[in-house]
């Protein structure tokens, strides 16, 4: 009898993992379909049944690719651009969530709100104003042009601020009345407190960055100056001529620096998502 | 000023916070290959650079041009041929600003109206003067949709898409059905009883649900001499001409010889690949497409004229094809000028567009040996004479709003194929929808 009962628990305790299982078999079979899809040629990639067995072809596809373009510095462009943007935007976002967070000055709330409201307008509506206002500005078809119009993201101001609203006061003031300045106050008493939810802000900027389309689409024009997601998109643009083997070659080689990356932060990702969930 | 010290620090700022961010040396020597590479394509050679910009092998093709053309006349500048995406997402706001236009840029032969339309003709270059020289050597359609409404050229036509049946020899011949015999689509249909009833083959294609299967429409519109207004310019889609089109779609569909495929582009390949799809009417811009992507079928089909609707009906129709405009805001016209004649006028010019697939609407280039020569992935046939022979269809008014009227055709095709609705209320509704949508923008 209690044996039984022990085994009906047991049963119900892996059936979490045999969905969980299906998902993960789901979610990742794509992915692998892309790394086995890189080694073959395009007409084999639309035969059905494309076998999940390395193909013979990833030197021909590596050649396609570099012919359409230098694949490694369109990733030396893409790594720059989503690195200085995730350091930036932690920085300038970190900094105005504490401003919001702990200073009181006159029109906080209004200009905070103004700047919620902000998040409403759709990029689209965007892109015409900040094309004449980058190209005056001589910085179209520089890797800047993507990287600032973005830079302020209120995402990520509201996302700090409503994590710091948490922080003790009591341990600011302590710390001024030992003579800190805001800067040092905010740099080793604040920041550090702040890794978890910094790491997600950090995961989601750079994923953002990462596979950005639209605006580079717009702001580059050199194939030289182009970022991952611009190379394979072109590459897929309408026309007779499409070699799948080079773009899921490509899109490889695209995916792995942000496999890595989530790696690198998942630990902190989690962390942050659940200390924004209890203290939000 | 101020502004341009601010970015300058916040720049500075940024490399050097990159710097410390990955570890320096690569992302130092982007930015100064960047910096390096920003300072070449501004050091011009006598006239100013043009940039050309166009999409896919539509530009490894203007690559292969510019390249010649570059080589025979650099004095005045170079032409630089830029990718860009084909949805125009790239080129509508630098249209829309006003700045940073191409010089030259490619569009679709049916949306160059639109553009004349939405950004006035004040926006192109008037190159009336390298086609006006001889304009009866052009194929008629194509130089039509290049004409805006002053009877000026702002565009000249570059590829179109002459459409012939694409057919598999061997599977024809081992089930004794010869492709000479397939004059009208009653016989087309018969015979695709036939293969159907011998194996799992098909001999037509299109995506049931409308998205990309009123291409297919549009393909037998074409054919029939219909046209998407009615002489007042109002839309008209419940036209006979649509309706028998209609009726030619249900009975390929009733006889079950055609397959859905949803995701057209890609399922037809796969579905060519697969040797399920034998034969099918299609442009010739696709011979492209099935060297590519379908290499290991090389040498097993053959191209011949489309079926008629009735005995000794017209067996010619056009499917897309391109054009290529020119801005007025570009600092070189005369360069832009001396290469779309090169490119579109020369023999040299109009062999490497025949190279890449792209079909020369400027018929002297119907003469050229290159042209002329034999196809060995289709048996060895002259497929490019027999495309040419495919090239009088009428001209199609596709007006400056044709993006609505398509997306109408969408809706009504999905409702008629999908959910039987009943094509003539069906069409009638599209009608109404499109005009609708064209009055409000007045």
């Amino acid at each position: 009898m209690n044996k039984s009962k022990k085994t009906a628990a047991g049963v119900y305790m892996v059936i979490p993992y045999i969905l969980l299982v299906i998902v993960a078999i789901v979610s990742v079979f794509p992915l692998l379909w892309v790394f086995f899809a890189a080694t073959h040629t395009n007409t084999q990639i639309y035969q059905t049944g494309m076998a999940f067995a390395l193909g013979g072809n990833i030197v021909e596809n590596y050649k396609n690719l570099m012919e359409f373009s230098n694949i490694w510095r369109n990733l030396a462009n893409s790594i720059f651009i989503a690195v200085v943007y995730t350091v930036l935007v932690c920085l300038i976002d970190s900094m105005a969530g504490f401003a919001f967070a702990k200073f009181t000055f006159k029109g906080r709330d209004t200009l905070f709100f103004v700047l919620t409201c902000s998040m409403f307008i759709p990029q689209q509506v965007t892109l015409v104003p900040l094309f004449i206002q980058l190209s005056g500005m001589g910085l179209i078809n520089t890797l800047p042009a993507v990287i600032l119009p973005s830079l302020t993201n209120i995402f990520g101001v509201f996302l700090m601020r409503q994590n710091l609203m948490a922080y003790p006061s009591d341990l600011l003031e302590s710390a001024r009345i030992d003579g800190a300045g805001d800067l040092r106050v905010f740099f080793t008493i604040v920041l550090p407190t702040m890794k978890p939810v910094l790491a997600s802000l950090a995961i989601l900027s750079f994923v953002q960055m990462w596979g950005n389309y639209l605006w580079p689409l717009i702001a580059l024009n050199d194939r030289d100056n182009f970022t991952v997601p611009l190379v394979l998109a072109l590459m897929r643009a309408p026309g007779q001529v499409v070699d799948n083997g080079a773009i899921m070659l490509g899109a490889s080689m695209a995916l792995l620096p942000v496999v890595v990356f989530f790696l690198f932060f998942q630990k902190n990702f989690i962390q942050g998502i659940l200390s924004g969930a209890v203290k939000g | 000023m101020k502004t341009k010290t601010g970015i300058a620090i916040f720049l500075s700022a940024a490399l050097a916070l990159t710097m410390a961010g990955c570890g320096g040396a690569a992302s130092s020597s982007t930015a100064a290959s960047t910096a390096a590479s920003a300072a070449a394509s501004t050091a011009a050679t006598g006239g100013s650079d043009i940039h050309v910009a166009s999409w896919n092998n539509a530009a490894d093709n203007l690559s292969e041009i510019a390249e010649k053309f570059n080589a025979e006349h650099g004095d005045n500048g170079k032409v630089i041929i830029d990718y860009v995406d084909s949805d125009y997402s790239k080129l509508k706001p630098a249209l829309a600003a006003g700045s940073g236009v191409p010089d030259i840029f490619q569009t679709q032969n049916r949306d160059i109206p639109a553009f004349y339309n939405n950004y006035g003709l004040e926006a192109f270059l008037d190159i009336s003067d390298i086609i006006d020289a001889d304009a009866s050597n052009w194929v008629g359609f194509a130089l039509e949709t290049c004409k805006a409404e002053d009877g000026k050229y702002y565009a000249i036509p570059w590829d179109i898409g002459p459409v012939a049946m694409y057919y598999r020899t061997d599977i024809f011949e081992a089930n004794g059905i010869d492709p000479a015999t397939l004059t009208t689509y009653d016989k087309y249909i018969e015979a695709g009883k036939k293969l159907k009833a011998a194996g799992d083959y098909y001999v037509e294609a299109f995506n049931y649900s409308g998205s990309t299967s009123r291409d297919q429409f549009m393909i037998y519109l074409n054919q029939l001499g219909g046209q998407y207004y009615d002489a007042d310019g109002k839309v008209k889609l419940d036209s006979d001409e649509m309706l028998q089109a209609t009726e030619l779609v249900k009975k390929f569909m009733d006889a079950g010889v055609v397959m859905d495929i949803p995701n057209a582009w890609d399922d037809r390949i796969a579905a060519i690949n697969d040797g399920k799809l034998v034969s099918f009417v299609y442009p010739a811009w696709y011979m492209g497409t099935m060297k590519n992507s379908c290499a290991d079928l090389a040498g097993k089909w053959a191209i011949t004229t489309m079926p008629a609707f009735e005995e000794g009906g017209n067996t010619t129709s056009n499917a897309g094809g391109s054009i290529l405009a020119v801005s007025s805001t570009t600092a070189n016209p005369q360069l832009c000028k001396d290469f779309l004649e090169y490119a579109m006028k020369s023999n040299d010019g109009n062999d490497v567009n025949t190279k890449y697939g792209e079909f020369p609407s400027y018929t002297p280039a119907y003469d050229t040996s290159y042209f002329k020569e034999a196809n060995d992935y289709y048996g060895g046939l002259k497929v490019n004479t027999i495309f040419a022979e495919q090239t009088g269809v009428p001209a199609t008014t596709w007006g400056p709003y044709f993006v609505d009227v398509d997306e109408s055709m969408k809706t009504a095709v999905g409702d008629i194929i999908l959910n039987g609705a009943d094509p003539a209320t069906a069409w009638a509704a599209a009608t109404k929808d499109a005009q609708g949508k064209i009055d409000l923008k007045g």
